[in-house]
């Protein structure tokens, strides 16, 4: 009796296949999608906890770029997946304001998240020909003079340090168009630009202007953050300086579509932890400048979530949110 | 399939025209008066100056309204090859999400080996031998995530 | 001294050769491909790299990245399948050199020239990167705008065909450029509610399509048969000797202007190549040849091509400012191997710099041999009849058309312009300048837009700065010297009437 039951069960679990598979998750290649192109952050941070996620769950981990729509395809590409663990991706703060943007109704909502892997502050840098040395000094210039003499750049129209420089600005009491804000591709050209002559402030992370403060190029004035950086001691907060309690980050998450399996779940956010621990993730981000923070699931879902609400705020404030 | 300078021109004017109304509804930047129609515009803007520029030049030539065709649009062999090509690709958009990238690209190039005339004994090998080495050189070596075939795992 | 012996040392070890040799083949294999590009291939090796030596690292991905865009050539000259927009250039002319039976002499000197220009932007690199960088930190929106309009207006006048014909071909690609909402006002444009469309018309299937497919069609319509290898004027290396001593000053033009714009981050190859060949034709003795078999511009925007792959690498070492999407990728695998890419790698890793400006020499000097391999290799494509190999090129443009984003959005899309370009080249429209058009029509857009922004709508401000006067006096120039030329010869013609 025992022995027809066994065989039965073997027999079902043979015919079943597909159905059973989820309990020996994972037994074929995961794609891991990255919204951004490669040789971006992003796209750096999506390999390497790939390349370790590959050694911890012994299966390949290959990533996939969907690029462009400015984060929306690679998203949505994430979201729309089959829910079994066979497509995650990384999901950045961009989920949190295009919503808001009208872009799409995709939220963070859509998304299972399984942990956040990074954050890193906004800043305020100038060019290092600027006669600015303190955010003090910088913020009399933009407060004496009419709206639209300074510009600023970094990101694209309604990017994260659009906003998180409207945010700024708000909280010290200006319009969030004092300083206008020149749309560029991304913090390297936005970057390049100031340094020639284009605009005068870039209120994008610290790491991503690291090379050029190195060259003595580019002057960090201050830290979006609640305390100073690790890697930029030097550089004061905001709260220190004008005494504005405005904070900004940018963090870069791992999530599946809404819906994943417990198990596969488990076995993922297990694995993640793993690969934030490893030797190689933690001397890659500090190489690059990159702010390390572990969050799981369920905080790393709370934080998406206020961050969804602050910026709607801001947003909405600012002039960049759809009606 | 060929249309005359005059033709041209006047299409080239409207393509202008259209896209000009296209753009018409493009926000500007919030504050700022310029955005998103600022190129569609000039590009407009130019894409009339130029077909107008073509339409005086073919008017002063004495130019006709009108389509050339050659010979090809009346030869049936020509009209089906070209037809196959472009129905094949439709094809593998349609198929390959169902079939998988294997059993499709077998199926396209077969069929059209065939209908441009090889023969049989050279196309199925080919064929065969030509769908395993992209398979696996892009789908193995590239890591191009290709429609899998559940059907066929060991390819994989 | 010293320092040069512990690159060389650094360099020179049997894994490091090893990888070189096989990066080496990858590259080549990426490259030949239609629609794979060296883009594509660097990205593919960056998870290999992460378990390598810093050196090696770089080499392969350096290696790789020149076979690649040699390699892009191949498909290019044989079947009029460009594998890059630099290398439309002069695809008119390699491939009129394929129908005449030289291949191996287009080919070859396609190889040489590249080496040639890729040592050249080399040798600028390890001398004098740092004066260069400074130059490029400063050009801002204002020149970049004068900067890509002088190369679509390059591309317009070279193309085949009226200049008329040109532009309408140029409006084309803009016009696709607009469509997405990577544009500065965040705006979906032509979108139709497709998030597919959303990330606009890429590039590589639109090539593939105007090129590729409409080559296929063209092809499948005529059934005609290429004509067989013949090697015209003995070896693959030896004509280009004798391109060598008849074009000297136009090798060495090419190489310093494409390593000039290959050093201004973002500007790149694209740009370069069609500047370089519009510049040849200019100052050309037989202007009359181009676009029918002549080898003098592909000598000249080959040298310039690769060049600026080189220069590339200026801001990004110096900076660690991306010249390209190429050297983004490396810059990314610097970091991870704990190289920082700024002033300061000069001073705290010189022979790790050193280490990969002797890859860079290697890289370029290997390809020779590799290239007179593959040129060899893929002249027996000719051998094969059309009616089996188009087929298969049409599946590999399938493929690569999907496997730009992994999605089969870009098959629809090298499908639709398959068809435009089958129907533009009916109406003898070039179909380069608006791959052009499409490549450079965000570039163009930002800078034109922030431009006006920045100076409120003044058009005084393009030309306020000196480099953009320079730049902005040249481009019409481009526009007015024809036009004037017209009308001299008019009016001589009229005073001789009378």
């Amino acid at each position: 009796m025992k022995k027809t039951a066994l065989l039965g069960t073997v027999f079902a679990l043979t015919l079943a296949g597909g159905a059973f598979a989820q309990d020996s998750y994972p037994e074929r290649p995961i794609t891991m999608i990255v919204p951004w192109g490669a040789g971006g952050g992003t796209d750096a941070v999506g390999r390497i906890i790939a390349s370790q996620l590959q050694q911890e769950l012994g299966v390949p981990v290959n990533v996939v770029n969907r690029t462009g729509g400015s984060g929306v395809v690679g998203h949505s590409a994430i979201a729309n997946a089959e829910p079994d663990g066979y497509t995650i991706g990384v999901m950045t703060i961009e989920i949190d304001m295009m919503h808001w943007q009208g872009l799409t109704d995709l939220t963070y909502e859509d998304f299972d998240i399984l942990a956040m892997v990074n954050t890193d502050p906004g800043g305020i840098m100038v060019s290092a020909d600027s006669e600015w040395d303190s955010v003090e000094s910088f913020l009399e210039s933009v407060k004496a003079e009419p709206a639209g003499t300074y510009t600023a750049s970094g990101t694209g129209q309604g990017g994260i340090w659009h906003v998180g420089m409207a945010g700024w600005l708000l909280s010290e009491d200006l319009p969030a168009n004092q300083i206008t804000f020149v749309p560029s591709q991304g913090a390297a050209p936005g970057i390049t630009d100031m340094v020639a002559g284009g605009v005068d402030m870039i209120p994008s992370s610290l790491a991503e202007g690291r090379s050029m403060i190195d060259a003595e190029r580019v002057r960090p004035l201050a830290t979006m953050s609640a305390e100073r950086q690790e890697a930029f001691p030097d550089v004061p907060t905001l709260a220190e300086t004008t005494g504005s309690d405005w904070t900004v980050a940018v963090w870069r998450t791992i999530a599946g579509p809404d819906g994943l399996p417990d198990n596969v779940r488990d076995t993922l956010v297990n694995a993640l932890e793993t690969a934030y621990n490893s030797e190689e993730y933690q001397s890659f981000m500090n190489e690059r400048g990159f702010g390390l923070r572990w969050a799981g699931p369920e905080e790393a879902t709370q934080i998406v979530a206020e961050d969804d609400e602050a910026f709607g705020e801001v947003m909405r404030e600012a002039g960049l949110a759809a009606e | 399939m060929r249309v005359t300078d005059l033709t041209l021109g006047c299409l080239v004017i409207l393509a202008g025209i259209a896209i000009f109304i296209s753009a018409i509804d493009f926000t500007v930047i919030p504050g700022q008066s310029y955005g998103a129609g600022t190129m569609p515009r000039a590009i407009a803007f130019a894409t009339v100056g130029t077909g107008i520029f073509l339409t005086v030049k073919a008017l002063l030539a004495k130019g006709r309204f009108g389509l050339e065709l050659e010979e090809w649009v009346f030869n049936r062999g020509s009209l089906l090859r070209i037809g196959m090509i472009l129905a094949l690709i439709v094809f593998y958009i349609a198929g390959a999400p169902i079939l998988g990238f294997a059993p499709t690209a077998f199926l396209i190039l077969i069929v059209a080996m065939l209908v441009l005339g090889t023969r049989p004994l050279i196309a199925v090998p080919v064929s065969l031998v030509a769908t395993v080495a992209i398979q696996q050189s892009f789908g193995k070596l590239l890591l191009v995530p290709l429609p899998r075939s559940d059907f066929l795992p060991f390819l994989w | 001294m010293t320092i040069l012996i512990e690159a060389a040392a650094l360099v020179f070890q049997p894994q490091v050769i090893l990888v070189i040799l096989a990066s080496a083949a990858f590259g080549m294999f990426v490259g030949a491909i239609p629609g794979l590009t060296a883009t594509m291939a660097t990205a593919l090796l960056v998870p290999v790299t992460f378990f390598m030596d810093p050196v090696p690292a770089i080499a392969s991905i350096v290696t790789a990245t020149a076979m690649a865009i040699f390699a892009g050539d191949i498909p290019g000259t044989l079947l009029r399948m460009p594998g890059t927009p630099a290398s439309a250039a002069y695809v008119q002319d390699a491939y009129a050199m394929t129908r005449k039976g030289n291949s191996e002499g287009a080919l070859g000197a396609s190889l040489v020239f590249s080496a040639i220009g890729g040592i050249f932007g080399t040798i600028v690199l390890m001398t004098s990167s740092p004066v260069l960088a400074d130059i490029a930190l400063k050009f801002s929106s204002f020149e970049y705008f004068w900067l890509v309009v002088m190369g679509l207006s390059c591309a317009v006048f070279v193309s085949p065909g009226s200049p008329a014909r040109g532009l309408i071909s140029l409006f084309i690609g803009l016009f696709a450029a607009t469509v997405g909402i990577d544009n500065p006002a965040g705006v979906p444009r032509y979108t139709f509610g497709s998030i597919e469309l959303y990330a606009g018309v890429q590039f590589i299937p639109a090539m593939i399509g105007l090129f590729a497919v409409s080559e296929i069609l063209r092809s499948v319509l005529n059934r005609t048969e290429m004509p067989a290898v013949q090697s015209g004027g003995g070896g693959i290396f030896k004509q280009q000797i004798a391109n060598i001593v008849k074009y000297p000053f136009q090798v060495v033009r090419g190489s310093a202007l494409g390593t000039a714009i290959g050093a201004l981050p973002g500007a790149g190859a694209d740009i370069a190549a069609w500047i370089s060949y519009a510049i040849s034709k200019k100052f050309s003795r037989e202007p009359e040849k181009f676009g029918s078999g002549h080898v003098e511009g592909l000598v000249e925007s080959g040298a310039s091509n690769n060049a600026a792959m080189s220069g590339a690498w200026i801001p990004a070492l110096v900076f660690g400012i991306p010249g390209d999407s190429i050297t983004a990728i490396v810059i990314g695998v610097l970091y991870i191997k704990g190289i920082n890419p700024g002033p300061m790698v000069f001073i705290n890793d010189p022979q790790m710099i050193y280490a990969v400006f002797i890859v860079f020499l290697l890289a370029n000097i290997m390809m020779l041999p590799l290239g007179w391999l593959a040129i060899k290799g893929a002249g027996t494509i000719l051998s094969i009849p059309q009616r089996t190999l188009m087929p298969i090129i049409l599946l590999f443009c399938i493929v690569g058309s999907f496997a730009i984003n992994n999605s089969p959005f870009g098959i629809v899309l090298m499908l639709i312009f398959g068809i435009v370009g089958f129907l533009m080249e009916e109406n003898d429209i070039p179909i380069a300048p608006a791959i052009l058009g499409l490549v450079l029509g965000p570039m163009l857009e930002q800078n034109f837009v922030t431009s006006m922004i920045k100076s409120q709508g003044s058009f005084i401000a393009f030309f306020e700065r000196p480099i953009a006067a320079g730049l902005g006096i040249a481009t019409l120039a481009i526009w007015c010297i024809p036009l004037l030329l017209m009308l001299v010869a008019r009016r001589g013609k009229a005073s001789d009437d009378i």
